[in-house]
């Protein structure tokens, strides 16, 4: 039963995980919009917000990354799902063949223990995977949020740069510099929380 | 596996959840929906076993496990609710509404913690936060125990195997060409649905119903003007025919 529990608690987990993911991923569809107005933007201001234009093209690929990294952690978490649920059905099945009331007779092959044998060594290999896969998923995890940790640098640089730029677009740079803070504080965030969903499974 | 919006005002959503890219050739593509009413949420027709994973995965993009109160079967068919048995693990405090005919057979399927509720034969109603939903009986539709949900608010008919097509796995979640779209369900209404009586006056029941989308749980959906043209094509076609083609 417990053996159940743990495989029911894998996907449920994963597809939380998979769900926070999701969410990271429109915030970071966001972001590229923000980079791509932000591109603009500096573009009108002119040369006084050079420094800033580059920062876009910094604003772009962490955009990216969070989508990649999404688009990852989705296929590993909805295989994982599978896995696990494939793992709860192994278990019952071998619950409910170690209640079959079954006596091979004399010279013939148990075919009751030929079955479980070869179910058996199918729900070992299903645990190697869970287990292999969890670490990868917790890797890309663990990946992305420190990958994620430029976002913070990329806001302040942006602030500096808005600084140097002409008054009237001060302010918008400003903003453009506001949203990437927040777009990546949502992020990770979620990603926080995703990690959070795997504490109990290692 | 695809989810769209089909309705959402204020807090009150409908979601459909299909076309999974991932799914065996072998398994029917089936649609899935989810209504949401401030907290709490159904899942209606939650789908196979084989797609479980990937359900699980899309719904709790909108919702929680906390928030999915209840799940509904419109019949007993695998495609349905062969998944039940891992739902049940997931939402232990959930309830399982279909037709009351159909309890113990769907426990083989797998149901310790999830609560069935058995609808009544002339269908009854379902308190959803703040809204209600009407179970519209459907019998022999294609099933001897069905039923289809009507949303008045959302003016959302979800309707089983009804209006049901065998598509292809990229097809468009609403239907755009009605003539072009027969060819699609003509064969699977005539083998699945056994009786011309009990399809007439399904159609007697549902045109007194103030219907935006229909939608089935194969195939296409029919928005708008299509869904009167759905029911007069219904209406004109014989069923119960087992010719295989």
């Amino acid at each position: 039963m417990s053996q159940d529990n743990n495989a029911a608690n894998t996907f449920i987990s994963v597809a939380h995980v998979a769900s926070e993911l999701f969410k990271a991923q429109s915030i970071a569809e966001e972001l590229s919009i923000t980079s791509k107005n932000a591109r603009a933007l500096a573009v009108r201001a002119g040369s006084t917000a050079a420094g800033f234009n580059e920062i876009t093209r910094f604003i772009e690929g962490l955009s990216k990354l969070t989508i990649e990294a999404a688009t990852s952690v989705n296929t590993i978490a909805i295989s994982q799902t599978k896995i696990a649920a494939n793992l709860f059905r192994t278990h019952g099945f071998i619950v409910r063949l170690n209640k079959v009331n079954y006596q091979a007779k004399e010279n013939q092959p148990d075919i009751i223990d030929n079955i479980f044998q070869k179910v058996d060594s199918e729900r070992k290999q299903l645990e190697r995977k869970i287990s292999s896969s969890l670490r990868e998923l917790i890797d890309r995890l663990d990946e992305t949020k420190m990958e994620l940790r430029a976002t913070q640098v990329v806001s302040v640089v942006s602030r500096v740069e808005a600084s140097r730029a002409s008054e009237e677009f001060q302010g918008s740079l400003n903003s453009v510099a506001d949203k990437v803070s927040s777009a990546g504080s949502r992020i990770n965030s979620h990603l926080e929380t995703a990690r959070k969903h795997l504490a109990h499974l290692q | 596996m695809k989810a769209i919006s089909l309705y959402q005002k204020g807090n009150h959503k409908w979601y459909c959840f299909g076309r999974d890219p991932d799914r065996d050739e072998k398994i029917i593509d089936t649609n899935q929906y989810m209504v949401m009413n401030g907290e709490q949420s159904i899942i209606l027709d939650p789908g196979g076993i084989e797609l479980f994973s990937q359900m699980l995965t899309s719904v709790l993009r909108y919702t929680t496990l906390d928030e999915i109160t209840a799940l509904f079967a419109s019949h007993q068919d695998p495609d349905i609710i062969s998944s039940l048995g891992l739902w049940d693990q997931c939402l232990p405090k959930a309830k399982l509404y279909s037709p009351w005919i159909w309890e113990s057979f769907l426990a083989h399927f797998g149901m310790s913690n999830i609560k069935f509720e058995g609808i009544p034969d002339e269908g009854s109603s379902f308190q959803l936060g703040n809204t209600s939903l009407q179970f519209i009986p459907a019998h022999y539709l294609h099933s001897s125990g069905n039923f289809n949900v009507y949303d008045k608010e959302a003016k959302i008919l979800m309707s089983g195997d009804i209006g049901a097509a065998l598509d292809k796995d990229d097809a468009p979640f609403f239907v755009e060409d009605f003539e072009a779209h027969i060819p699609k369900m003509e064969f699977f209404h005539r083998r699945w649905m056994p009786s011309n009586k009990p399809k007439d006056d399904w159609i007697a029941s549902v045109r007194k119903l103030d219907i935006e989308i229909l939608a089935p749980q194969h195939g296409g959906l029919f928005k708008g003007e299509m869904v009167g043209q759905f029911l007069d094509w219904f209406e004109r076609l014989d069923v119960g025919i087992a010719q295989n083609k």
